[in-house]
């Protein structure tokens, strides 16, 4: 999967584009200078230093605010701290300081604490990455970039037709997900609004060709320990899932049931991680970017997924 | 033969164990200890600060923090080897670096200029991971909520201490000094690798501390020590052959825990001070506190 002809990466985080990268040097010895690997998320402006190197897969995951799309982020590494996820190997992170500030948030949240870290209400795009192997330590790397916005976006998207259009990251997406709180899902006075965003968001999407019907949409509902806990499970099939995949049988490709983080040893932490790691890296587009990007050459973002085929 | 300069880079967090390294190793290069590899061959210009610490080291005091010595934020430590074995003379640069200045890397993302042009003229690095002072990870699903309370000293993760309770529901703010020793040694190694001009960035990494380590699993060697407790780290150094030249040795270079006394009391019975080196690799056991050092140099 990578280019052999370039043993270095091209930094991340404070080279312009289409500029070469050089690092300046003070002239004085004893100056500092910046590292170009930032280790927080990455922006939109600096993602072609990943995305041109390397076959990557591109996750959406999109939810309302507080719908659990940090926790998830933060669980995956944490599996990673303890050993292999399932048959993931853990095999690096531009990102690890993006990782780690959604785990202080994570926590925080599960202990219904505070932080003063909570994330601005900007509607940036910032991307997360991810380095693994599958099985064997020698085996080829799969680099998955996580598009994170903030919640407030989704609810936009959902709202008007200007703003999903402006999720032009949906086209380019190899996987949309969508997330759903499962823990709301228990919850008769909360749960009618958390199914009406999630199908007023497919329908708008929808409406304005936002979606690959080939590639579709895929769900996940977080907490699901709490859902078997609490012997649920057909209830909110019966309430959410199914009324989905008749709404939208072409759409809802898969659902993923999740335990983030879980004292249920029934449905334990961790659970549901493999199988939504093995959507994120499944059938990734073999597409050549560079025409993709002539025939929607408009999208900006277009531009940071042109790859350069080996 | 000709003397060849070697430089090799130390790394490692705070209290890694590489002051204590340095003063072993000179110890072990200016005394008669038997089986010994490599010895000095002429003085260091100026050995000031190795016989500081090699002072203290031989009276089993605790190290002098690196940080807390005067000027710049690296000592620059020359010895002049000779191999016993095979004549190779060898002046060996060791800019004894702060473990604050790698902290510091991973936070700030700043590099001196000075040291990009030490690292990229040395043999390799010398990665110091110390069992004792690792910051662990809490799994989201092991929380407590005295962690958010916690407050820290001075001195480092063992001396945290427990705030009084409060009925404050604010987090401790996120602080990237507290992140996981795991992901900041995978991030230090990466940028290592992608900033200096080798093909393989060859690492030898110390488990320093490596009896207290023995205490507890007697028959473990130092590769499986990071894969039981560095699981990430393991996991991204077999993931990444390709950019690293690795091996790894577990080394008690002080013989024991100083700060405790009954610890301290059997160091100092020793008659020489030598017999308190002990060094892993693999399987076997040994007391060349040089060996690091020979692999990197002629590896």
């Amino acid at each position: 999967m990578e280019n052999p002809t370039n043993p270095k990466e091209e930094p991340i985080g404070v080279i312009p584009d289409n500029e070469d990268v050089t690092v300046d040097k003070p002239e004085e010895e004893d100056e500092l200078f910046q590292l170009p690997f930032e280790g927080e998320d990455i922006s939109e402006e600096s993602l072609k230093q990943i995305t041109s190197r390397y076959r990557t897969s591109l996750i959406l995951l999109v939810g309302e605010p507080e719908s659990g799309k940090s926790t998830l982020y933060a669980s995956i590494l944490d599996r990673f701290y303890k050993g292999r996820l399932g048959k993931y190997i853990f095999a690096g992170t531009r990102t690890p300081i993006g990782f780690e500030s959604r785990a202080h948030l994570a926590r925080c949240k599960s202990l219904n604490l505070v932080s003063k870290n909570e994330r601005t209400n900007t509607k940036t795009f910032s991307y997360l990455h991810l380095e693994m192997c599958v099985q064997d330590y020698d085996a080829a790397h799969n680099h998955i970039l996580f598009a994170d916005v903030n919640g407030e976006r989704f609810r936009d998207a959902r709202d008007t037709d200007e703003d999903m259009q402006s999720l032009t990251v949906m086209k380019r997406a190899d996987h949309i997900i969508i997330i759903a709180d499962g823990e709301l899902l228990l919850d008769a006075g909360k749960r009618l609004p958390v199914k009406k965003n999630i199908i007023k968001f497919i329908e708008r999407a929808k409406h304005n060709d936002m979606i690959d019907m080939n590639k579709g949409i895929h769900l996940v509902v977080s907490k699901w320990d709490k859902i078997n806990q609490t012997k649920k499970e057909t209830e909110v099939e019966g309430f959410l899932i199914e009324p989905l995949r008749t709404m939208f049988p072409q759409i809802l490709k898969s659902v993923i049931r999740v335990a983030s983080r879980s004292t249920n040893p029934t449905f334990p932490a961790g659970s549901g991680l493999e199988a939504f790691l093995d959507l994120c890296i499944s059938n990734p587009k073999q597409v050549d970017f560079a025409t993709e990007y002539e025939l929607t050459g408009e999208s900006r973002e277009f531009q940071k997924f042109k790859y350069s085929q080996l | 033969m000709s003397d060849q300069a070697k430089k090799i880079i130390i790394m490692g967090l705070p209290e890694a164990g590489k002051t204590s390294f340095l003063a072993g190793l000179y110890y072990y290069a200016t005394n008669e200890i038997v089986g010994r590899k490599m010895k000095e061959r002429k003085p260091s210009a100026n050995a000031a600060y190795l016989n500081r610490i090699t002072d203290r080291w031989l009276q089993c005091e605790t190290p002098i923090r690196t940080k807390n010595e005067p000027s710049n934020s690296f000592k620059e430590v020359q010895l002049h080897l000779l191999h016993i074995e095979n004549g190779m003379t060898i002046d060996l640069h060791i800019p004894d670096m702060t473990g604050e200045s790698y902290l510091q890397q991973f936070t700030d993302r700043l590099w001196e200029v000075g040291y990009k042009e030490e690292a990229d003229s040395s043999e390799g690095i010398i990665l110091f991971i110390n069992p004792t002072k690792i910051k662990p990870h809490v799994l989201i699903d092991d929380i407590v909520k005295s962690f958010f309370l916690l407050e820290e000293t001075d001195e480092g993760a063992d001396d945290y201490k427990v705030a009084a309770p409060t009925n404050s529901t604010e987090a401790k703010n996120f602080d990237k000094e507290e992140v996981p020793t795991q992901i900041i040694l995978c991030d230090l190694l990466f940028y290592h690798t992608q900033m200096l001009d080798f093909e393989k960035l060859p690492v030898a990494i110390i488990i320093s501390a490596w009896d207290f380590v023995k205490k507890a699993s007697p028959d473990i060697t130092p590769w499986q020590w990071i894969e039981q407790n560095m699981p990430l780290l393991f996991q991204y150094l077999k993931t990444n052959q390709s950019l690293f030249d690795l091996n790894v040795f577990g080394i008690s270079a002080q013989g024991g825990n100083f700060t405790e006394p009954d610890s301290k009391d059997e160091i100092l019975k020793f008659d020489d001070p030598g017999d308190r080196f002990k060094v892993q690799e693999e399987a076997t056991v040994h007391n060349n506190i040089c060996a690091p050092i020979e692999w990197l140099i002629t590896r």
